[in-house]
């Protein structure tokens, strides 16, 4: 795969996960039924749950996980991908690259939770956990941040060249 | 791909101007990766926002007046069980009467959004009949939804409450009116024969002042509803006393605490009724069954009658109902609605009779005896006559008395009657065989009573019968068992009256003869000229009570007991006839009263129950009718003629029937005590049994062992205890030299109060 498709396939990736950043926000991730209570649960409206409950950190932390990384991680990683060819920031950029790496790791850590949930609490009438399909775009979206963060190499921001169309 | 542009450094212009195939190449290859994702990505998206999108039904509006647990996003609309919607947004509208629920319908949902749709808040209810909306319990209330038709509208009325029938399909509703119904209410069940087929919807009083429940019958039992079903109520519980005990009934748990409603048709030729008929609930089943058109019935006396209670009966058989009761203070007359079951309609001729049979004060036989339970009725006689009319007079019970003329009449006289009856039985061995006609005075002042006795049993009255009071109810106690005496279940409430003929028939009687009427059946049955006793003391002798008895067999009775200013009591009895060998010259009367003795043991203890009784020991002489009774001797004692001999002391407890030991044994007992002529001392008469005579000699040492002796060590303490002296005490003798001659007669000893201290 040369670097020109690479260039191209990842700022696809971020295109469509920034895409996909809309429907896994305004859906819902999950509906918790509790005592007959039926919850749908957004990622905001999880937040904003938490926060009511007065477990500020842990809604910090979520919000942080779950809204502002990959948000940022979208920008940041629609930043490196503008400035491909470029000369400036170049150190940044791959510092940044460096980083969006390490965080792509524990991106999938949400999922992971929400699986988590939905598994163990099946309590029948009592309370029940069920993914909803916002799950699904959230997670298609965090899987199109870690394509595009792995297919666009750290080497090709060092190419003085604008990975142009290639043969 | 500006910026790829932008970078570009001008002198390159050039370089793609030339370099032109390139150009096409790049743009090809642009379109075909990079946009690849996205539109993957946003087609997913917008076929799943489409989705969402085309599942959407029409947003609808529903006011209530209040709404309860109605969230908005959560709360569903439930159409069949089926969750057709969801409530958006709950607000208040702009003059706060209303809530204004918001909902959006699911596409499938759609056929809810029309005019006639009914919404309802659908919410846990827990009652005593149980809880209703579990559901509604575990997930939260829900809106509830039933399609009626109409066009298509977005704007409702939610309903204040559930309706009856939560599907569209209705069935059948009816109302049902009465003056009052009491306990029935929203969600009490409508059965027929027994089967639950509906339900009361609702209860509200309609402009004329009259309840009115709503019903509704389910659609496949709503047939059995017809023009002329009769609805009555089932009370929650019941408690009914009847000729066959009392009953308790109980409709179905369900009616156990609020009751129920129940239907029926009593005639044929009913079409199925409509929707929204008006039916009347009647308060009682028999009432239900009273459909017949109504009959006036003229009576005296209302006594005993209750509306919609009293039934009307033929040959035992309910058969109607008094519906109500209306006084005519212009002719002073009760006049009674009633009607009669549809199938005795035909009974109301102008020559049927009817009778008011109550209980109260007639024990007319046994007829009327079963409405004492079950309160009165009325009797119904249907004619015969063609033609018909719904105006009656109704006669009493009472009234057909006067006729039973015929049979032999007797007067009774006594110093004073019982109370009576017009009625009351007479009984000849346990047969009625006549009754009491009236009560009078006659010409001499005494009570006198009129009675007649049926003509079968006029044989058997002799000119000695003797009649007697049947008591209401007599207890009697025998020697050891208390027997309870019911002479038939008239004389039950208040008595009769009985004949029998003692001894030899006397045959022919004149009619009209009068009688005595004695107290009761001994009284009656001792025939025998009057004898005389004299006692001392006429303590426990009741007249027409205390009987003589031979060998303990009961032979006569006390008629009366008088004092006398000689200082004794008269008593004059009679014997039953066949025992007048008792009176002779030497016979004994004696009284018999109930005595405790420690080695005696008991004596006469029948008469702790039975009263005092005269015992008579037969005597050998001379005819004779008076006697001088005696207290307390003992027959043995009287029988042998013991030895008597007499003990003075100048004071004892020793009482009568005390036991004379010597030696540890019984020789004889304590007769009398009286006190000596002087009054200084006390008299003990004793009686020493004959084959023990040579015991007693002069030098016979008689003390009163009375009490307990104690020994502890040397100290000897004797103790009175009070509980051994109200037992007769005993007699010590000693004899120290039994070979000394015998004493007479009535010797007389001393009694010492110690032992003698050189006692053998």
């Amino acid at each position: 795969m040369n670097a020109s498709l690479r260039l191209e396939l990842s700022r696809g990736f971020v295109i469509a996960g920034a895409i996909l950043y809309i429907p896994a926000n305004i859906l819902p991730v999950m509906t918790m039924t509790v005592a007959g209570d039926v919850e749908h649960l957004t990622v905001l409206g999880g937040v904003e749950e938490l926060y009511d409950s007065g477990l500020w950190p842990i809604a910090g932390v979520v919000f942080l996980a779950s809204i502002l990384v990959p948000f940022l991680k979208l920008l940041s990683l629609a930043w490196i991908l503008l400035l491909d060819g470029s000369e400036h920031y170049r150190p940044h950029r791959t510092k940044l690259h460096h980083m969006l790496h390490q965080i792509g790791t524990w991106s999938m850590i949400d999922i992971y939770l929400l699986a988590v949930l939905a598994a163990v609490g099946q309590l029948g009438v009592l309370a029940s956990v069920q993914a909803e399909v916002g799950g699904f775009f959230f997670a298609a979206m965090l899987l199109c941040t870690i394509f595009a963060t792995d297919l666009y190499k750290p080497e090709m921001i060092w190419n003085n060249e604008p990975t142009g169309p290639t043969s | 791909m500006n910026s790829t542009t932008e970078n570009q450094p001008e002198p390159d212009d050039n370089q793609v101007v030339s370099d032109h195939g390139k150009v096409v190449k790049a743009r090809h290859r642009f379109l075909s990766w990079t946009w690849l994702f996205p539109v993957l990505a946003s087609s997913a998206a917008l076929w799943f926002f489409w989705e969402n999108w085309k599942s959407e039904g029409p947003e609808i509006e529903i006011h209530f007046a209040t709404a309860p647990g109605i969230q908005a996003d959560k709360t569903p609309i439930v159409f069949r069980g089926v969750t057709a919607g969801k409530v958006t947004e709950v607000t208040l509208d702009p003059t706060l009467k209303d809530v204004v629920v918001h909902a959006r319908l699911k596409m499938f949902a759609k056929g809810l959004a029309l005019q006639n749709t009914d919404f309802w808040i659908d919410q846990p209810e827990i009652s005593l009949k149980g809880a209703t909306g579990i559901t509604a319990l575990i997930q939260g209330n829900s809106i509830q939804a039933r399609v009626r038709g109409g066009s298509y509208a977005t704007h409702f009325k939610g309903l204040e409450k559930p309706p009856l029938v939560t599907t569209e399909n209705p069935g059948l509703i009816a109302y049902l009116k009465a003056p009052s119904i009491s306990f029935v209410d929203r969600g009490a069940p409508i059965y027929f024969h027994g089967t639950l087929v509906g339900m009361v919807g609702d209860k509200m009083v309609d402009e004329n002042g009259e309840t009115t429940l709503i019903v509704g019958f389910a659609k496949e039992s709503a047939q059995w509803v017809k023009s002329n079903s009769r609805f009555w109520l089932l009370p929650a519980t019941s408690l009914s006393l009847s000729p066959r005990g009392a009953q308790v009934n109980i409709a179905g748990i369900k009616t156990l605490v609020e009751g129920g409603i129940a239907f029926d048709q009593f005639s044929p030729n009913g079409v199925e009724a409509t929707n929204n008929s008006y039916f009347t609930l009647a308060s009682n089943e028999a009432a239900a069954k009273a459909d017949g058109p109504p009959l006036q019935l003229r009576l005296k006396n209302g006594r005993g009658l209750l509306p919609e209670e009293t039934r009307l009966c033929y040959l035992g058989e309910p058969i109607g109902l008094i519906e109500s009761l209306h006084l005519d203070p212009a002719t002073r007359t009760v006049e009674a609605t009633a009607r009669l079951e549809s199938a005795y309609a035909n009974f109301a001729r102008s020559d049927t009779t009817f009778t008011l049979i109550s209980p109260s004060v007639t024990p007319h036989g046994v007829s009327g005896l079963d409405t004492l339970v079950t309160g009165s009725y009325i009797a119904c006689e249907p004619g015969t006559s063609a033609a018909t009319t719904n105006r009656f007079i109704c006669g009493t019970s009472a009234g057909d008395d006067s006729d039973t003329g015929d049979g032999l009449h007797l007067d009774l006289t006594a110093k004073q009657l019982p109370f009576l009856s017009k009625g009351a039985p007479v009984y000849y061995r346990g047969l009625k065989a006549g009754k009491v006609l009236n009560t009078t005075l006659n010409s001499s002042g005494l009570p006198k009573m009129d009675i007649v006795i049926d003509p079968a049993f006029q044989e058997v009255v002799c000119a000695n019968s003797r009649f007697w009071r049947v008591p209401a109810t007599s207890v009697s106690a025998a020697s050891g068992i208390l027997s309870v005496e019911v002479q038939g279940l008239a004389s039950l409430i208040d008595g009769g009256i009985a004949f029998d003929t003692f001894g030899l028939q006397e045959k022919k009687t004149p009619p009209a003869s009068t009688y005595t009427l004695f107290d009761n059946e001994k009284l009656a049955g001792a025939t025998s000229a009057p004898i005389r006793l004299f006692f001392e003391n006429g303590r426990g002798l009741l007249p027409g009570k205390t009987e003589i008895r031979y060998l303990g067999v009961p032979v006569g009775i006390v008629e009366s007991v008088t004092p006398l200013e000689s200082g004794s009591v008269e008593a004059v009895a009679h014997l039953q006839p066949g025992y007048e060998f008792l009176c002779r010259s030497g016979s004994i009367f004696y009284l018999a009263h109930p005595n405790v003795s420690l080695n005696g043991g008991l004596k006469g203890i029948e008469t702790i129950v039975s009263g005092v009784y005269i015992e008579c020991i037969k005597g050998g002489g001379a005819w004779a009718d008076t006697f001088v009774g005696r207290f307390d001797a003992d027959t043995q004692l009287l029988d042998n003629q013991g030895f008597e001999i007499k003990l003075n002391a100048s004071s004892t407890a020793i009482r009568p029937g005390a036991l004379v030991m010597y030696r540890g044994t019984n020789v004889g007992e304590i007769a009398a005590k009286t006190l000596s002529k002087d009054g200084r001392e006390v008299v003990l008469t004793a009686y020493i049994l004959p084959e023990y005579r040579h015991l007693i000699t002069d030098k016979s040492y008689f003390w009163e062992g009375n009490g307990a002796l104690v020994k502890i060590g040397f100290i000897k303490v004797r103790i009175t205890a009070p509980i051994l002296t109200a037992l007769n005490g005993q007699v010590f003798v000693t004899t120290p030299d039994p070979s000394s001659p015998p004493v007479a007669a009535r010797h007389l000893f001393e009694l010492h109060h110690e032992e003698p201290d050189n006692q053998p």
